[in-house]
């Protein structure tokens, strides 16, 4: 949308005799666009909402022929969990985000900068790891009997704090769009390096830093796979993980004949489709309160791009 | 620099030697069961079930009870059935520590671990360890579960009886005088399918299956188009190429006239809601596989009434024994307490519900001496999931179930036959790749055939050809060399 608005607002000031044509059809060509966005979101809203015999005669539709909470209220059953799975990936986000940040802010500026003198053997260390990698099995040895991680919080985080691909992206950042004179004057006037880092690069460095704190933020946010191979304590289940399982035990129920032809009745009253898509809003809800906030970072990293050509 | 990171790399090298070892000296000390051990040893037992809110409590119960027993605790690791094989692999591979776990062949394959030696052969301990609980298992079960002849894992205590049959809507079978145990194919069914089709505008499609479902009655299906004789139809020393046989084909027909009139779900090819479209009275029956109580525990609380009625004979479970086994662990600290714990798991009633059931009053109500009523959302319960844990007969029945569930189980189970094959399994190592590219080949059409979305006679010799090309021959051979060999040491 806002993208639409910069668009028609160009073309409004610079081409006002005869983009009129084209102003219309961009804007249907974004409108359109927009709807087939957004069309699907609705649809798990309303399908979320939507009864099972509605679903059943019907099939999936915006306006179900009735509405129903039984989803809602089937997840919902087990609220305490969900709640406390909400704490815990809020948690790991938070503090995840905050520690991934700032470990690959740190790193990657001391390997952007040519005056470092083992600069060519830390951006080495850190490919490495991108290309060659000990292998699961190895990995869960470290954690769980080196840095006992495993069944505890720090386990959700720190495995993925390090990441060597936005490492060297953002090098890259500071490489390009940190200009050395600004270091240099810096300098000159008596700052320390810590000094220089954080006063003077990270500010002009946000759009940046934003880039890669998404990306860290939708990474911890999805994560499933950390509490699954390393977490047996159900008080640390993250939320898509709980989601997940709720989704597992459905899908056994509809396809393993081996659990179909023991599983009791427990299992055979949940609605399923409804669920499904109620486990979707509930995955989905507070990312997209989160996402807007960042978007204006993202529009302004492009401007200043834009602007330094 | 270089010395630096040789460094690193040879402790690297060190930790992961270390470890690895873990899992291979087995410590093995006697214990004495007529006496109660002087030391407190805690087993770590995980299973594939949905964590409960006060599954510390129950370990509470059960550690006071077991403290005069055997002097041990347990602590239940209950991991979600998404996360079981993954986290049981990597600890298994690291050589993690833990004492007991669920596994199965569908599930943390039983047979690889076994071979890879992940578990602790219990043949040499049943006399001493689990003496009564040896009494009480199915000799066929524990011969399915022997690999490289020797038992790695111990199969729940469990009915393994089978039989396929129908599950079907009551009301409309009463309606139009079906009687569906006369019906014992899909040829029979079809007039009256129509009838339903007709005159019943609520159900749309009369028949459902999905692409799995049973076809027949007289092979023992083993891999991709094989098959081991279950009867004289076949010769019984020949394995069967499932294709080629009249009866599949006489399937695939009328499953394709159902199809083409619309007798059964268009798209039930991509499918997976079966049970809940039956729930929902959109359909009139499906096969299942059958035991008695089936169609209450899969349609408790629907709006229909549903029956069921077997097609089949009842026989035992070719693959019993491994469906649902529990193991020892090669790292577990001490074996011999953690047998006795399996014991005692098989043979005591109150410990046994325990586990299952929770804490009386709390978690359940007593009715009677073997009936209780569960209370909602009290916490704790693993009902739903008995076949997992231990012995199912020693459960107690719950107010929603048939109070004769455990002796009408039994009876079925006594009525099984043993297939001719049964205790034969396809050990596919030698002809792996083949075994997959046959499968990926098959994938591609046997769904679509088998629900009748395609012609076969039309489909097979391209299909047959792919087969061919993806090795199925090698395949067939070594399975008869397999088969021979069973036969001739039976």
């Amino acid at each position: 949308m806002i993208r639409t608005a910069l668009c028609s607002k160009n073309q409004h000031s610079k081409k006002r005799k005869n983009g009129q044509g084209t102003e219309i059809f961009l804007n249907v060509f974004f409108m359109v666009l927009c709807i087939l966005c957004v069309l699907p979101v609705l649809l798990v809203f309303s399908i979320s909402f939507s009864s099972e015999e509605s679903i059943a005669e019907i099939g999936y539709a915006l306006i179900p022929k009735s509405w129903s909470l039984v989803a809602y209220r089937y997840i919902l059953m087990s609220y305490e969990k969900v709640v406390n799975a909400y704490l815990v990936t809020i948690f790991t986000t938070v503090v995840g985000t905050i520690i991934s940040v700032s470990v690959i802010a740190l790193y990657s500026y001391a390997i952007s900068r040519n005056s470092f003198k083992y600069k060519k053997f830390f951006t080495f260390y850190i490919f490495f790891t991108m290309m060659f990698s000990g292998g699961l099995v190895a990995w869960y040895m470290i954690c769980t009997s080196v840095l006992h991680i495993n069944n505890t919080i720090w386990g959700l985080i720190l495995p993925s704090v390090m990441s060597p691909w936005y490492v060297i992206v953002l090098r890259s950042f500071f490489v390009s769009s940190v200009p050395n004179a600004i270091i240099e004057s810096g300098k000159l006037d008596g700052a320390g390096e810590f000094r220089i880092f954080v006063q003077l690069v990270l500010p002009i460095s946000l759009p940046g830093l934003a880039t890669i704190a998404l990306f860290t933020t939708l990474g911890f946010w999805n994560d499933w796979w950390l509490p699954m191979i390393l977490n047996t304590n159900p008080k640390l289940y993250n939320l898509q993980f709980l989601l997940q399982s709720m989704m597992k035990n459905i899908e056994l129920m509809n396809q393993s004949e081996a659990y179909r032809a023991n599983a009791g009745k427990e299992l055979a009253n949940i609605p399923t489709d409804s669920m499904r898509m109620a486990l979707c809003v509930i995955a989905l809800g507070p990312i997209l309160i989160v996402y807007p906030f960042f978007q204006k970072y993202f529009i302004q990293g492009l401007t200043i791009g834009a602007i330094k050509g | 620099m270089k010395k630096k990171l040789s460094c690193v790399m040879a402790i690297i090298t060190l930790m992961m030697g270390l470890g690895g070892c873990g899992g291979n000296g087995i410590s093995m000390v006697d214990e004495d069961v007529s006496t109660v051990p002087v030391d407190t040893y805690e087993i770590a037992w995980y299973l594939p079930i949905t964590s409960q809110k006060d599954t510390e409590l129950v370990e509470e119960k059960i550690n006071a009870y077991l403290k005069d027993k055997i002097n041990a605790t347990v602590k239940l690791y209950l991991l979600e059935s998404s996360q079981y094989k993954e986290k049981m692999n990597a600890m298994i591979s690291s050589g993690e520590y833990f004492d007991l776990a669920f596994c199965a062949s569908w599930m943390l394959d039983y047979r690889m671990n076994a071979e890879n030696e992940a578990f602790i052969p219990l043949d040499d301990y049943f006399d001493k360890y689990m003496p009564k609980t040896y009494e009480l298992l199915d000799k066929d079960a524990l011969s399915n579960a022997k690999v490289n002849g020797k038992i790695y894992a111990l199969p729940v205590i469990k009915e393994n009886a089978q039989q396929i049959g129908w599950i079907y809507r009551k009301d409309i079978a009463d309606k139009y005088g079906i009687n569906m145990d006369q019906i014992k194919n899909f040829e029979d069914l079809e007039p009256y399918a129509k009838i339903i089709k007709e005159n019943e505008p609520d159900i749309q499609y009369p028949v459902d299956w999905v692409g799995d479902t049973p076809t027949s009655n007289t092979i023992r299906h083993v891999t991709t188009g094989l098959g081991l004789p279950n009867d004289n139809t076949y010769p019984m020393d020949k394995v069967i190429e499932e294709y080629e046989t009249e009866s599949i084909k006489k399937s695939f027909d009328i499953a394709k006239r159902y199809y083409d009139e619309g007798l059964v779900r268009k798209d039930c090819v991509t499918a997976t809601d079966l049970n809940q479209r039956m729930k929902d009275g959109k359909t009139f029956c499906h096969l299942a596989y059958l035991k008695p109580g089936k169609v209450n525990e899969l349609y408790k609380g629907a709006k229909y009434q549903f029956a069921q009625s077997g097609i089949s004979n009842v026989y035992k479970d070719p693959e019993a024994g491994v469906l649902s086994m529990t193991a020892v662990s090669a790292t577990s600290k001490n074996p011999a307490r953690v047998m006795r714990f399996l014991e005692l798991v098989n043979t005591d009633k109150y410990l046994n519900n325990l586990i299952i059931y929770g804490i009386e009053g709390k978690h359940y109500k007593k009715v009677s001496d073997n009936v209780i009523e569960l209370i909602p959302d009290s916490g704790y319960s693993l009902s739903g999931s008995q076949w997992m844990v231990s012995n199912v007969f020693l459960n107690y029945t719950t107010t929603e179930e048939d109070p004769e569930k455990l002796t009408k189980l039994k009876e079925f189970d006594e009525s099984a036959v043993l297939l001719p094959s049964a205790g034969f399994t396809f050990n596919t190592e030698p002809v792996q790749q083949y075994v997959a590219s046959c499968a990926t080949v098959e994938a591609q059409y046997k769904k679509q055939i088998a629900v009748g979305a395609v012609s076969f006679e039309e489909k097979w010799p391209e299909f047959k050809k792919k087969l061919e090309e993806a090795g199925f021959e090698k395949v067939k051979d070594e399975l008869q060399k397999q088969y021979t060999e069973f036969l001739s040491k039976k």
